[in-house]
């Protein structure tokens, strides 16, 4: 500041002297401990490694249920192919 | 593939055909085993994760202004310490330190020149008072706006850590939730299809009766182990008043 700023600054300095113990009280009961008051959630590469086995495994499920259609797509034969192998299968 | 067989002709043609059959029926044949393989997923079970995946931006929300109301309090509490003790103790100290009462009564004003508290010049004395005056509220001004700006600033940078963190990790737990729900929302999609399959192959209902009565013997096999457990108290019981008999 230079000037006034020096005997303001001096001021404000003396004043912060006077009320030291005042403040410490007011910054001890108004503090945050941030620390304790955020979330700890899993780490994060083990999250996206996670979802990624269980995107890849949503993919292959959602390839499974195409699977009428695709044996549809066979055409006569493959449905009847798939009739009697649905046969076995239950009576195994 | 259709091609492929288009070009091959001759003895080589029939034995070709035969393993394209075979190797297509090995496919069919593995993608049914896979396909009747799976346990049931209730429409709810997509529909509670949906819905969690829709609340958990509320919960979010909720957090965040319980975050920023407690912020807000304790910037009340050190903005009422500036204004109501720290404030007038500095004024107090700067209209001795300024001198503003000898500025008041016109025995000295501010030299800029000098940077010091000189004798008004002969003339100029009503110029050089609002001058004087000027700058020592200023200076009052800037040395209370410090002192809230070092005590606030802190909080405020803590509260932009803390929410940025806050939604940092709800953010990651609603894109895990959706990677849950859209999983089971496949595993509905293969059970669907599975029913249309079913029922187009005419197996549906006894697809039913062999999960039905899985489930029936999976509780009867609880309440086998439950009776063994009985028997065992039991067991104990007679053996404990077997060795209390003289």
């Amino acid at each position: 500041m230079g000037g006034m700023g020096d005997l303001s600054d001096q001021a404000a300095r003396d004043t912060d002297q006077q009320l030291a113990d005042e403040e410490a009280k007011l910054l001890a009961d108004t503090s945050v401990d941030w620390e304790k008051l955020r979330p700890e959630v899993g780490d994060s590469s083990m999250y996206d490694a996670l979802e990624k086995a269980v995107e890849q495994s949503t993919a292959r499920n959602e390839s499974l249920a195409q699977l009428k259609s695709r044996i549809e797509n066979l055409g006569k034969e493959g449905i009847a192919l798939a009739k009697n192998v649905a046969s076995i299968l239950s009576k195994a | 593939m259709r091609g492929a067989r288009q070009v091959v002709s001759g003895p080589g043609a029939h034995a070709w055909a035969r393993g394209f059959e075979r190797r297509r029926l090995g496919v069919v044949v593995l993608a049914l085993g896979l396909f009747f393989g799976c346990a049931h997923v209730p429409p709810e079970a997509v529909q509670l994760s949906y819905q969690i995946g829709e609340d958990l931006p509320k919960l979010h929300a909720s957090y965040d202004l319980l975050v920023q109301q407690r912020f807000e309090d304790l910037r009340r509490q050190r903005s009422a310490y500036v204004d109501e003790v720290w404030a007038p103790a500095f004024l107090a100290r700067w209209i001795a330190a300024g001198r503003l009462v000898e500025v008041a009564q016109g025995s000295v004003v501010w030299s800029f020149e000098s940077t010091a508290f000189v004798a008004p010049t002969t003339g100029k004395e009503k110029v050089e008072l609002l001058s004087t005056v000027s700058e020592w509220a200023n200076q009052a001004i800037a040395q209370i706006s410090k002192k809230r700006a070092a005590l606030l600033d802190p909080l405020d940078q803590q509260e932009r850590d803390l929410r940025a963190k806050v939604a940092e990790a709800f953010s990651r737990v609603v894109q895990a939730n959706a990677y849950i729900t859209a999983h089971l929302e496949s595993l509905q999609h293969v059970e669907q299809a599975q029913d249309e399959a079913l029922k187009a192959f005419k197996l549906k209902d006894l697809r039913d009766e062999i999960d039905n009565t899985l489930a029936k013997v999976s509780d009867e096999a609880a309440k086998g182990l439950e009776k063994v457990r009985e028997a065992d108290g039991l067991l104990e019981k007679a053996k404990g008043s077997m060795t209390q008999k003289p």
